[in-house]
């Protein structure tokens, strides 16, 4: 069973290859397929075993027939033959330089790791683990909440996070693999490997380039998600690489590109639904595909609708699959009315302190990293008398977007339920996309 | 009108002043919370704890306008440039002390600084890093006000571009630093887990490595009952953290039932022709609250299984339970008990 595993990532490697334009680096490739092959596994088997009952012992063949059909897709609809003629994609790759090498040594250190480590984290075990072995045993998610019949403590707790992670779990054991750590370390490679190539391209000093990755790869908050299995890594990742392809968007005009981006988002929230980053995301490819020059109203209209539909299809059938298999689970999905509402009822100055202290200490582990951002800022707003780049420009979108739900989701919180304060590490953990958005923001605004 | 001008000048004075001595005050108290000093102030210690969390916020926020005002009046006054070297030589100091106290707390262990010093790091480094901030936006104040035009140190000159990346390069050194001294405890803690987990014997290894020696005692409650069994835990508490987690505890004893102690009552209704094995989990308490035993009435029971600290384990069959036969038993780690 293992093989299929292996199989199905050739199969989508090898059509990212054939997608991606010829120069495509091996990082990128790798880290794509791995993210899309993790993507794919969660979301696939989850809708077929809920909505047409094909259980997760077929997960395997699932991804394999879907890598297949978008590889076959990939040489004869659009006739891509060499592939078959025998001029072997692989030969497409220019000779890595010292620091690729190193960085694929320091993947396989990392993804060998993951092999060796059990499964961490309190939520690791009683939820998204937990969930994953409830599945494998041939139980619907649906059929979960009849378990806590007798618990009046947890009752919708299976259903507080979406099932991401869990059914990529449940994949990876019912293909013979017990040891999921490895998943994390694959989303952390994916990661760093992103990271390392938009610095890489960068045009700044070497010197700061290595101290900008490093200060990412050895900051604890990241790495120590590599030890548990919480959702937080594997949304960062599929954050990061949407990023990643809105900013190669944005310079290659791709649909490519765009597609892939937006695809990665959806992976997004599928993994975490309550903080809605993706909609920073949104915005950005909006200022993108509406400052494209040369495009008809009709073609950016589509562009932008696409890009707005694909994110939400995941995120509309895990509310709808919430909504029909246990109702309304609290009021951490309210509708526009209420937000509005309560974050009026939350404006007076006790309450406005309150929060403002809250976000402080909340993120004080990484005000060194929105430090950079405001330097960053400053520099930018100072020293350089150009206009923001586009690239800028997606970023600063996607950090006011996440400052204004920071804000708000707080204030709306702080009306609505007790523990508001009580949740400071769970805010931060929330939030560690800001190191990798003000390491790429730093490295941008320092451009020569 | 000269007065005027005068007093302006002075209440100026004195409102930078004020922020810059009211700031650090805030600060160092929060860094001091625990001192012989602060403590001795008996009740007023929570109103200045209190209010300095409350302030903090909002006195940095001003402080960032102080430095950026004091950059531009550096060539006004004396004072001012006074003001501005104070603001310095404090965040050097500051940052001093932290990377000290830093180096000292990764050389020892997690909190040996606040145990031998009563200083609170988590504290001391919020006000080292707001000072790196401070530096920063004051060098950058000062260039953008007083350096001439045109010159190489001009803000709008290619050449600024090199006091920003020094800037940056200083912002990401300290940045490294601080991820360098977690990243001694994350190696340390990298050792620890490949002793006890990935090297260790598998009798000895623990599959849970962060949950303690619950993994011992779940695998224990797996054992002695079975699959198809109703088990009756504690409920969610600070006495029963992890026992008393109904998802946390399934993730073992799945597809066994489980019920929490306060649906007890209820379930017995619901199910009163039931024909599958019951069980209620024995288990004390944690830490202090080793006194709240469960199940905490009598039961008459097939069979009680005990687990001891040493790791032994005795059936006792056909009692009538009682707490106070828990409350007795020595070296208790945990049970099973089989309804009757």
């Amino acid at each position: 069973m293992i093989l299929l595993f292996f199989i199905s990532y050739l199969f989508l490697f090898f059509w990212l290859k054939l997608l991606l334009p010829k120069k495509t680096e091996f990082l990128e490739i790798f880290s794509t397929t791995s993210l899309i092959f993790l993507g794919l596994s969660g979301f696939i088997p989850f809708i077929l075993r809920e909505y047409v009952g094909i259980g997760y012992r077929f997960s395997g063949y699932e991804i394999l027939l879907i890598a297949f059909l978008l590889l076959t897709i990939e040489i004869f609809l659009k006739r891509k033959y060499k592939f078959i003629r025998g001029k072997a994609p692989l030969k497409g790759f220019n000779k890595p330089k010292l620091p690729t090498i190193l960085f694929t040594i320091l993947s396989a250190v990392i993804l060998l790791r993951g092999f060796l480590l059990p499964i961490r984290g309190w939520d690791a075990i009683s939820l998204y683990d937990s969930r994953a072995r409830i599945f494998l045993s041939g139980l619907k998610l649906s059929e979960l909440k009849d378990l806590s019949t007798y618990d009046d403590f947890n009752y919708y707790y299976y259903f507080s996070y979406p099932p991401m992670t869990s059914v990529i779990h449940t994949v990876f054991y019912s293909l013979g693999i017990s040891r999921v750590m490895v998943v994390y370390a694959l989303f952390f490679c994916s990661f760093l490997a992103y990271l390392y190539l938009l610095l890489r391209k960068s045009r700044i000093h070497n010197f700061l380039k290595v101290g900008l990755f490093l200060s990412v790869l050895l900051n604890s908050l990241l790495l120590g998600q590599i030890n548990i299995a919480y959702t937080n890594l594997p949304l960062i990742a599929f954050q990061v690489g949407a990023l990643y392809y809105l900013l190669r968007y944005s310079e290659e005009k791709s649909l490519t590109h765009l597609v892939i981006s937006s695809v990665l988002l959806a992976f997004g929230n599928w993994t975490r639904s309550l903080e809605p980053i993706f909609v920073g995301f949104i915005f950005a490819a909006f200022y993108l595909i509406i400052s494209e020059k040369g495009k008809s109203l009709a073609r950016k209209l589509f562009l932008g609708i696409g890009y707005l539909l694909i994110p939400f299809v995941t995120r509309t059938i895990w509310f709808n699959y919430l909504h029909t298999s246990v109702g309304s689970i609290g009021e951490t999905t309210p509708g526009l009315g209420t937000i509005l509402t309560r974050i009026l009822d939350s404006l007076y100055i006790a309450n406005l302190i309150e929060v403002v202290f809250f976000i402080f200490i909340a993120l004080f582990p990484i005000m060194l990293y929105i430090f950079l951002i405001i330097i960053s800022l400053i520099y930018r707003k100072l020293g350089i008398p150009r206009t923001y780049s586009k690239r800028e420009a997606v970023l600063i979108i996607i950090i006011s977007t996440m400052v204004l739900l920071m804000v708000g989701g707080t204030l709306y919180f702080s009306t609505t339920f007790s523990w508001w304060n009580r949740i400071p590490e769970s805010f931060l953990r929330s939030n560690l996309l800001l190191i990798p958005i003000s390491v790429i923001f730093l490295s941008l605004a320092m451009e020569k | 009108m000269k007065e005027e001008k005068a007093s302006t000048r002075n209440l100026k004075r004195i409102l930078l002043v004020g922020i810059f001595l009211l700031t650090n005050a805030i600060s160092a108290i929060l860094v001091l919370r625990t001192s012989p000093l602060i403590v001795s102030l008996g009740p007023l210690k929570r109103l200045f704890i209190g209010s300095s969390q409350i302030m903090l916020p909002l006195s940095n926020f001003f402080y960032l306008f102080l430095v950026i005002k004091l950059g531009e009046y550096w060539s006004k006054e004396k004072f001012y440039r006074s003001l501005y070297v104070a603001t310095f030589v404090t965040a050097i100091v500051v940052l001093g002390i932290s990377i000290y106290f830093s180096s000292l707390e990764a050389a020892n262990y997690p909190n040996y600084v606040f145990s031998q010093f009563n200083i609170y790091l988590p504290s001391l480094r919020i006000y080292s890093s707001l000072q790196i901030l401070y530096i920063s936006v004051g060098i950058l104040s000062l260039i953008y006000f007083h350096l001439p035009r045109g010159g190489e140190l001009d803000i709008r000159n290619p050449s600024f571009k090199k006091i920003a990346w020094y800037l940056s390069i200083i912002l990401v050194a300290v940045i490294l630093f601080n991820s360098l001294s977690d990243f001694t405890n994350f190696i340390v803690n990298e050792i620890t887990l490949y002793k006890k987990y990935v090297f260790a014997s598998p009798t000895a290894r623990n599959e849970l490595p962060d949950l303690g020696d619950y993994y011992f005692k779940i695998i224990f409650i797996r054992d002695n009952t079975e699959e198809n069994a109703v088990i009756l835990h504690p409920k969610q508490s600070e006495a029963f953290p992890d026992i008393g987690n109904q998802p946390l505890i399934r993730y073992t004893l799945f597809p066994r039932r489980l019920v929490t102690q306060d649906l007890e009552e209820k379930f017995f209704k619901e199910n009163e022709n039931i024909d599958t094995p019951i069980y209620y989990i024995l288990a004390r308490g944690e830490g202090e609250r080793s006194d709240t035993i469960f199940p905490n009435h009598s039961v008459k029971a097939v069979s009680v299984t005990i687990l001891y600290n040493n790791g032994s384990s005795n059936t006792i069959r056909n009692i009538d339970y009682t707490p106070a036969f828990l409350k007795n038993l020595e070296n208790f780690k945990i049970g099973v008990l089989k309804l009757k």
